[in-house]
């Protein structure tokens, strides 16, 4: 008598092969993961760093004609003369500020030494290669700016993060805080390698912390607590009675009162003891080409008034 | 050269550009796709942890920064039991 073959022995060890396969990579992942964290991000981001290279190289322009780079060059020379006439205003300004702060015994702010270098920086030659610039510090007393060129945003990078040039070799570390155009905070590193660093953006889903909202007109003060919606989107929820405008800016409190966004919408509904009031950052983070790092050591950077937890847990 | 070797090298070619790029839903897609045509594509996976290496897997995201991991793993696994179950 002949009986169907139900069991294929080929089949199963085939299968359990696959499967031990699969189970080695991912034991291989977690292992190495634990023993040394950055094995894996320093591997892959050696191999695709090149092609972030050449793709920020190519949308700057490195392949367009040396006519449109003269004169590309010719006018932003101009306007670097006009702009270095506006910032002497600017900075003769914030130079009164620090003395009103040297009287009171507070620090002077960074964006008066930023301004105060990037005045001097109009007398320079322009270096028009990328990678050089992307090296160019500020060096400060108190504080050092970095100059970083960003590779990967948002929405092409996930999880609401840069991925920028500068890494450890830099002397970048985690804690970092980033800014954008106009002293705009953006977010911090959150992860160093070697040649390229991670930047978590303040608007990341689940980042909650304390900000201020300035009434445009009278000047008054809200204070309240953020909420990271992605994509250089916030929200705070404050009281009802809570009087807040379209066009407010919204400040991280501190003796330097960095800026954070501007107050884009407020949502009432009178059946709620609260109102959401919606900003978004001032940079859109959806263009940015470069950013400026603060690199300070790690002991003498106070840290800075943000907290991170997962929206649940502040829920809860 | 097999057709199935070509389509393999294609889609792996897609996958790299894409892991590079970030551009997920791409990954997602063409990742599925090759765990389905053929009977062991281990790239999906590499392609989870390469995107999470590059873009995650950094402090502060917590879980978060292994969605790419996690998903490819899930994914590889949901499908290689569906198809055991189809093609039986």
């Amino acid at each position: 008598m002949n009986y169907h073959q139900t069991h294929n022995r080929h089949a199963f060890s085939r299968n359990r092969g696959l499967w031990g396969s699969v189970t080695f990579l991912v034991a291989v992942v977690v292992v190495i993961q634990l023993i040394a964290p950055h094995f894996l991000p320093a591997i892959f981001t050696t191999i695709v760093r090149p092609f972030w290279r050449m793709e920020f190289s190519v949308n700057s322009g490195s392949l367009r004609s040396p006519d449109y780079l003269l004169n590309q060059n010719e006018a932003l020379k101009r306007q670097v003369a006009e702009l270095s006439v506006r910032l002497q205003t600017s900075s003769s300004v914030m130079s009164e500020n620090d003395e009103l702060k040297a009287l009171l015994r507070r620090p002077a702010t960074p964006t008066a030494a930023i301004i105060s270098t990037s005045s001097s920086l109009s007398t320079l030659n322009f270096q028009p290669s990328t990678s050089s610039l992307s090296t160019f510090n500020f060096s400060l007393s108190t504080s050092s700016y970095t100059l970083a060129a960003v590779l990967r945003r948002p929405p092409i990078a996930p999880y609401d993060e840069l991925v920028i040039d500068l890494g450890d070799s830099n002397g970048l570390s985690v804690g970092n805080l980033v800014y954008g155009e106009g002293n705009v905070l953006l977010g911090r590193v959150s992860d160093t390698l070697g040649q390229t660093s991670k930047v978590l953006l303040f608007s990341s889903p689940g980042m909650t912390y304390d900000v201020m909202i300035t009434d445009a007109n009278t000047h008054k003060n809200i204070p309240a607590v953020a909420h990271g919606l992605g994509g250089g989107q916030f929200s705070v929820q404050v009281p009802r009675d809570v009087v807040s405008n379209v066009g407010d800016i919204v400040i991280v409190p501190s003796i330097n009162n960095k800026t954070i966004g501007i107050v884009g919408g407020v949502i009432t509904d009178p059946a709620q003891p609260f109102e959401s009031i919606l900003f978004t950052s001032l940079v859109n983070i959806y263009d940015l080409k470069w950013v400026m790092v603060d690199i300070k050591p790690a002991v003498a950077n106070p840290p800075p008034p943000v907290v991170t937890t997962s929206t649940k847990n502040a829920k809860k | 050269m097999q057709k199935n070797n070509v389509i393999r090298i294609i889609i792996d070619i897609v996958l790299f550009a894409s892991v590079v790029n970030g551009w997920w839903p791409l990954i997602f897609i063409f990742g599925v796709a090759g765990i389905w045509y053929f009977a062991n594509f281990p790239e999906a996976i590499i392609a989870g942890v390469a995107y999470d290496a590059l873009f995650g897997m950094s402090s502060g995201m917590g879980i978060r920064g292994w969605l790419g991991t996690i998903i490819s793993i899930v994914l590889y696994t949901i499908i290689l039991l569906i198809k055991k179950i189809v093609r039986r």
